[in-house]
């Protein structure tokens, strides 16, 4: 897909095939650099937009992927700019810090990494998953989880640091093992 | 900045909680420390991953047509029919109404005050268009539920059951027997806005589908042994 001759615009169908293709890498990589958690899709989508209607400037035979997140580092970094009061990044120490390293590295394997994921949050007690479930899918935060569950918000969040750490240990040892 | 606290800091982070002072403070941290920022986007990319598996309003189809809808706008927008009735809808309202410049302004000043209005007020996670697909049900008739009947959307996140409920329109409610006699498959495009663990759907689009046919007589099962 990413061969096609730059001078053809593509079709919509084939377009929407690499939207499928390239979408979670691209969100993945919006995120690590520093893009706020409610934005990444809205970013992710315009950088989708902006290839699209610049099909023409992409050099055939180069490699589509990292068109793309060159258009979505454009857009992080016009975000930075910004003055806004309300911006789509992270707080602006943060994201600056983050802004300055290009996650490509970080964001090469998605495809790999959320069935090792998902291996690893089976692993978890029962009560963890059910947590990670609820923060995850219901859009739910610490806060309004604490709030629900009668907890204490901080009891809540360290809860899910400590989950959260321990499925990334897990995933970093699975991955160990799996190099030859 | 020792671990703990870059823990802390990393657990507010994750949770959208993280002040100013607080962002300054891991910042430095992180300067001083380069292995902590590897920690940090690692973090950021395998949440991300795992928010994007566990929505379904997040989901690879969601994403693709939402961004879809969103090209759909754009071009609706570039359409030069649409331009050319706008044009001369101008044209029509320049000749009958001198003092059109000015209204124009005013109109569009209370437009952009009210935008403006908006975009502080309302929370953020209600900016993204997201495109859900699901169950259309009521929440009395099917999902038995206490008080009105609602249209809402039946999704399953990870095997298990979410809702949408959808925020009424003079549409939906003309509708309201078709999600009564649900689950009929439907599509809506739209914003989400979560409180207290409900998550409303404001829908821009909807698509509603004719439930599936019931399966060919031999195959039912009339008296299970």
């Amino acid at each position: 897909m990413s061969k096609e001759n730059p001078h053809t615009a593509p079709t919509l169908a084939s377009f929407e095939l690499l939207v499928r293709e390239q979408q979670a890498g691209l969100r993945a990589y919006l995120r690590a650099l520093g893009v706020d958690e409610a934005w990444v899709d809205d970013l992710a989508q315009e950088a989708f937009l902006v290839a699209y209607r610049r099909w023409a400037e992409f050099e055939a035979g180069a490699d589509f992927g990292c068109w793309l997140r060159g258009i979505a580092r454009h857009l992080a970094a016009n975000e930075r700019r910004k003055q806004a009061r309300r911006s789509r990044l992270l707080p602006q120490s943060v994201a600056d810090l983050l802004g300055q390293r290009d996650p490509a590295d970080a964001t090469a394997e998605v495809a790999r990494l959320l069935p090792v994921m998902q291996e690893c949050v089976g692993q978890l007690p029962a009560r963890s998953r059910e947590l990670l479930q609820r923060r995850y899918a219901g859009g739910e935060n610490a806060r309004t989880l604490a709030q629900a569950l009668r907890l204490n918000a901080d009891t809540v969040r360290q809860t899910l640091l400590r989950i959260r750490v321990a499925v990334k240990e897990c995933i970093e040892r699975k991955s160990a093992e799996a190099r030859p | 900045m020792n671990a703990a606290r870059y823990q802390e800091l990393l657990g507010r982070l994750l949770e959208q909680e993280l002040t100013e002072s607080e962002a300054a403070e891991l910042a430095r941290g992180l300067t001083a420390q380069p292995g902590l920022q590897t920690d940090l986007q690692r973090h950021l990319v395998l949440w991300e991953i795992w928010s994007q598996h566990a929505s379904p309003e997040r989901s690879a189809e969601a994403f693709v047509a939402a961004w879809a809808t969103r090209l759909r706008a754009e071009n609706e927008g570039a359409d030069p029919f649409w331009q050319a009735v706008q044009a001369r809808l101008a044209d029509r309202r320049r000749w009958f109404w001198p003092g059109w410049r000015a209204t124009l302004w005013a109109t569009s000043a209370v437009a952009a005050g009210l935008a403006v209005a908006l975009w502080l007020v309302v929370p953020r996670a209600a900016q993204a268009m997201v495109t859900v697909q699901g169950e259309a049900v009521c929440t009395v008739c099917i999902l038995h539920e206490s008080g009105a009947h609602l249209p809402a959307v039946r999704v399953r996140a990870e095997g298990k059951p979410a809702v949408y409920y959808l925020q009424p329109t003079p549409e939906l409610h003309a509708l309201q027997d078709r999600f009564c006699n649900g689950p009929a498959p439907i599509t809506v495009d739209g914003t989400t806005q979560t409180q207290a663990g409900r998550t409303t759907l404001h829908p821009h689009h909807f698509e509603l589908r004719p439930p599936p046919p019931p399966p060919p007589a031999s195959e039912r099962v009339l008296f299970p042994l």
